[in-house]
Parts: structure tokens; sequence; C-alpha cells
């Protein structure tokens, strides 16, 4: 491939085209040309309102919701095509939490425009009760995918996916929750019904891609980066399922650097990442699609996706 | 009329047009939430009178310590302190839920974040002491798994040690170490006996934190459905109600041998 694109690169060289750069394959298709999605995301952030103390060790001056808004904010104009989710574990971790329920917390994600969140294990700790108390303060949908909740008081108050329109593109997103059995109290978590997340998250895939025809598939999930044995995390679900092009995760506090690319099961690429704790990072994805049929990409290589990956 | 006409047209366009979206690339970079100013006060008008409320309630007074206590190795008075108050409550829990008793407390000195002054108590203090959500568990112990707590605690345990080092147990356990060795153990007033062992601890060790790897496996996992901090709220709060100061003691639960 590299040889069929040293030719185009010196044939166009040669007509006076473009001019040498280490980028080329970038500038063949010039990004401004892209639609540029931009995915933010957060996860455990545990009731984290207030960034960190300047005395704190690790983490001095770093997080809290006013920070994380000015930031999303930067992001948003720098591409208007972005959406920001949360994966899961918002609640519990500061005395916000144990005094007002999660309200607030739902409140100011609400205000930073979130689009949607899934639920992670500790936002059952007031039980399914306590989260539709406050769940009205969320203008957000959560999606659960996993979790049936028919026989349960948030029956109905889920969805199983949602489909997203930024700059023409589809974006189809669905989540998967962690067993809640032997990891959070039964009487918490009552009748909901835990399902096969493999077989789930491939439902959704498919039904994502195939019928409503989503140009992105992402995966918001709780089910942590990664585990010694077989345990079922991000990482694994990616090589056990096909057609999720992001796995958004939680669970585990795993501070990647970037997303990390992982084969599915058909080969193809899918993403996973995960921003760490407490609101400290966000975690940052791009996508970039061509806006030329795929008959005029047909000019330089019939493979679209010839681009290199980073 | 216009307005419908460009809708149309916007969702002609877009049907058209999706299906020629090709994924050519991927980027990716997480990014460091810093401090950073902002003029706005549309996040801080939010959460300003719950932030209020909140400091009004961790403000206030819950009990009175007689004294101030740290952690410690071999023993330290806030270790003391939390499991003995840990083993009672607890067991006052595991009676009500199980009809049943536990042997003895064991807890981990990393878990208790910052010392209690003498005097005044507030919510708040309690909170940065105990940040963690932790919950009291019974874990039952065979004698096996017993022989390796102690051994654990017998490593664990350093003279004169850092805030992190030493093992926090209830009272009525005693031991004498030699080096790291433990040469005697008594659990009320009884060496080990060969019967499995009842010990009240949090979730977070008895899953194996602070490389507490003998409560894996356990032959019995009960959650007790409180958590730690709660119980130390309780403690604080009931003794106020008695107008009594809580305090502890150096008792050499945990000592050496000469």
């Amino acid at each position: 491939m590299w040889s069929r694109r040293e030719f185009i690169q010196r044939s166009l060289l040669a007509a006076g085209v473009i001019s040498l750069t280490e980028k080329f394959a970038a500038d063949l298709v010039n990004k401004k040309d892209l639609i540029k999605v931009s995915i933010l995301h957060t996860n455990d952030v545990h009731s984290h309102v207030d960034p960190f103390p300047d005395n704190h060790k690790r983490y001095a001056g770093r997080g809290g919701v006013q920070n994380r808004y000015n930031l999303i904010k930067k992001l948003r104009k720098e591409n208007k095509n972005t959406l920001l989710f949360d994966c899961g574990d918002i609640f519990q971790g500061t005395p916000y939490f144990n005094m007002y329920g999660g309200e607030l917390e739902l409140k100011l994600m609400s205000k930073m425009g979130y689009d949607a969140a899934t639920m992670g294990n500790h936002d059952f700790d007031n039980g399914m009760d306590g989260f539709l108390k406050v769940k009205s303060n969320a203008n957000f949908p959560f999606i659960c995918s996993n979790y049936d909740f028919s026989g349960t008081v948030l029956k109905d108050k889920t969805i199983p996916y949602r489909i997203f329109n930024k700059g023409g593109i589809k974006i189809g997103v669905f989540g998967v929750g962690i067993e809640l059995h032997g990891l959070v109290d039964k009487k918490l978590y009552g009748n909901t019904k835990y399902l096969d997340p493999i077989k789930t998250a491939q439902k959704y895939a498919d039904l994502l891609k195939q019928k409503h025809q989503c140009n992105l598939v992402i995966c918001l999930s709780h089910l942590g980066y990664k585990y010694d044995g077989k345990k079922l995390s991000d990482s694994l679900l990616a090589t056990k399922t096909s057609g999720i092009d992001l796995i958004l995760g939680g669970h585990t506090h795993t501070f990647l650097e970037k997303a990390e690319k992982i084969k599915n099961k058909e080969g193809g690429t899918t993403l996973v990442n995960q921003a760490g704790w407490a609101g400290v990072n966000i975690g940052k994805v791009d996508f970039y699609f061509n806006k030329t049929s795929k008959k005029s990409l047909n000019l330089f290589d019939g493979n679209a996706s010839y681009l290199e990956i980073k | 009329m216009k307005k419908k006409l460009a809708l149309y047209l916007f969702l002609i366009l877009t049907v058209v047009s999706c299906k020629l979206f090709v994924l050519t690339d991927r980027e990716s970079e997480n990014i460091a939430v810093e401090q950073s100013n902002s003029e706005s006060t549309e996040i801080s008008s939010i959460i300003e009178p719950y932030k209020e409320k909140l400091e009004v309630s961790m403000n206030q007074i819950i009990g009175y310590s007689e004294i101030e206590m740290s952690t410690g190795s071999p023993e330290g008075l806030l270790g003391n302190y939390v499991s003995d108050l840990s083993l009672r409550i607890g067991n006052q829990y595991y009676s009500a839920l199980f009809n049943d008793t536990a042997d003895f407390a064991l807890l981990n000195n990393g878990g208790l974040r910052t010392f209690l002054p003498k005097g005044e108590i507030t919510q708040g203090k309690v909170f940065e002491i105990m940040p963690f959500e932790n919950e009291l568990v019974v874990v039952t112990l065979s004698v096996k798994k017993m022989v390796e707590l102690f051994n654990y605690i017998g490593k664990k345990t350093v003279k004169g040690g850092n805030r992190k080092q030493g093992v926090p147990v209830s009272g009525n356990v005693k031991i004498e170490l030699s080096g790291e060795t433990p040469v005697e153990v008594l659990v009320d007033n009884m060496r080990l006996r060969g019967r499995p062992y009842k010990v009240i601890t949090t979730d977070y060790l008895a899953n194996g934190g602070d490389n507490m790897d003998f409560f894996l496996n356990p032959i019995k996992y009960e959650k007790l459905g409180i958590k730690l901090r709660d119980a130390i709220m309780n403690d604080v709060k009931s003794k106020k109600l008695l107008d009594i100061k809580v305090g502890s003691k150096l008792d050499k639960r945990i000592s050496y041998v000469e």
C-alpha cells in the first residue's frame, strides 16, 4: 500500500499539486474536507463537584465541575459536532451524594450538556427508588441495554439505545453495565435482570449499524477496562464483538493516555477508552468521515480505510 | 412554508448523503482537567446553595473526644478506637441480621486518612477520617487462614512505623511479636482453637485490599449493611447523647516480647 501511496505522492508532486509533507496520507484527503465527530467522555466521577484542594498530593487543583465545563465548552467551540457521555458511577464519593442523593450531580451534568450516560454499580447505592427520586434532574437519557428493569420501578425510565446526528453523521449509542450480583446489595437492585453483555452488545451493534445504518456505533460501558483471567471487560468485549467503533468504559478507574486500538471479532477496529476517575481527566476520541462519495475516493484507493490509524 | 421546504431539503440531503460517509481516520487524546479561570457563574450559582447547606452540616458538632487519636504501629489510638467500635457495632448488626456473633475486628491503617483531634468532632472530620464507602462485613476463616492472618500482622507491624504500617485489631485480640513472628496469639484470652473464626472487617479488605489475601475465598462472607463511616458516626453521636466523650487507650494488644 505504501508503494501505491508513494506512487500517488510522486505523481502529484510531479504535477505540482501538493508539497511533500510527512503526513502525506492526511493531505490526500485534507482533514478540512472531512467531517470530524468528537466524542468526549467521563466515568467514575463519583460526586466530585469541587476541584481537588490545592494541597492534594496527586491532583491538586484538578477536576471540579466548573473546570470540566470550561474545557468542554472550549472543545465544543473547536468542533460543533461534539457529543458528551458519562459511563457510570456518577454517584458516591463525596458528602454531596450522601446529603443530596445525586440531585446536584445530575443537575450539573444537565447544565454541562451531557448527551447520555449509562449506569454504574454505585448509581444503585441509594437503591432504584433513590435513583428514580433524583433522575428528573437529568435532562439526558440513561442508556442501559443489558439491565432489564421491566419488573422494577425503573421500568421504561432508561432506554436501550439512542441515535444522534452530528453534521449528517449518524451515531448509534447503547450501554452495557456490570453484573450487580455479588457487587451490589440485592435489595438495592431488586428484580433487575442481568442480560449477557456480549450478546446484548452484538444485538445492538447489529441493529444500529445494519438496520439503522449508523456511521458510528458507540458502547457506553461500566464493565471495567481489563482483568486478569476470564472476567468480562471492555478489552475482552471488543474482541468478542464486531461493528462497535468505540467502547467508552469505567469502573476500574483506569487512566489511559488515549484510546486503545483493538482488533475485533471480524478483524475490524474497535477503540477502547477510559478517563480515569473523579473527573480529573476528560476522554476525547475524534472520528473523521469523508464527505465525498465512495466513488470519488476510488480515484486514490479502493479501500476507504487506507488512512493510517493513529 | 420556507422553513418546511428547508427541512425537507435537509432531510433529503441527509438521507442521500449519510450512506456515503466513510470513516477514514481516528484520533484520540485524553485531556487533564486543569484549574481554569471562569468569569461565568452559571455553574457556581447551581453549586452554591448546596455547598452552603453541606458546609453547615459538615461543620455540625456530633460529639467530643477526650484525646487526640492517630494511627500507629504496633498499635495506635485511632486504630484501637475504630476497631473496637467496629466489633461492637458490627456485632449489633450481625446478631440482629444473622443471629450470630463475630470473634474480633481487623481493619487497616491506610483507610484511616487523618487524625482525630481532641475536643469537638464535626461530621466533616469523620468524613475526612473515613472518606471511603467501605462497608462492614463478616468473613469466616479457616484456622489455616487465621495463621496467615496473624503472620500478615507480624509482617505489617513495625515498631514506630509510618501512618500506614501496623494493623488495627479489636482489644479482645492479644498478639506478642518477636520480630515479624507472632509468638503468642490470644482471642478472648484463649489460644486459637481448631474451628473457623469470624472476623469483622471492611468489604475493601475482605476483597484482598492491602494485600490481605487471607480474606480471599473464605468459608463465608456476610454483609452487615453498614458503612464503617456510619459506624463511627453512630458511636460518636450515641456517646454525645449520654454526655460521654469518645476515648481510646494503648493497651498492648499488639506488642513485642523482649
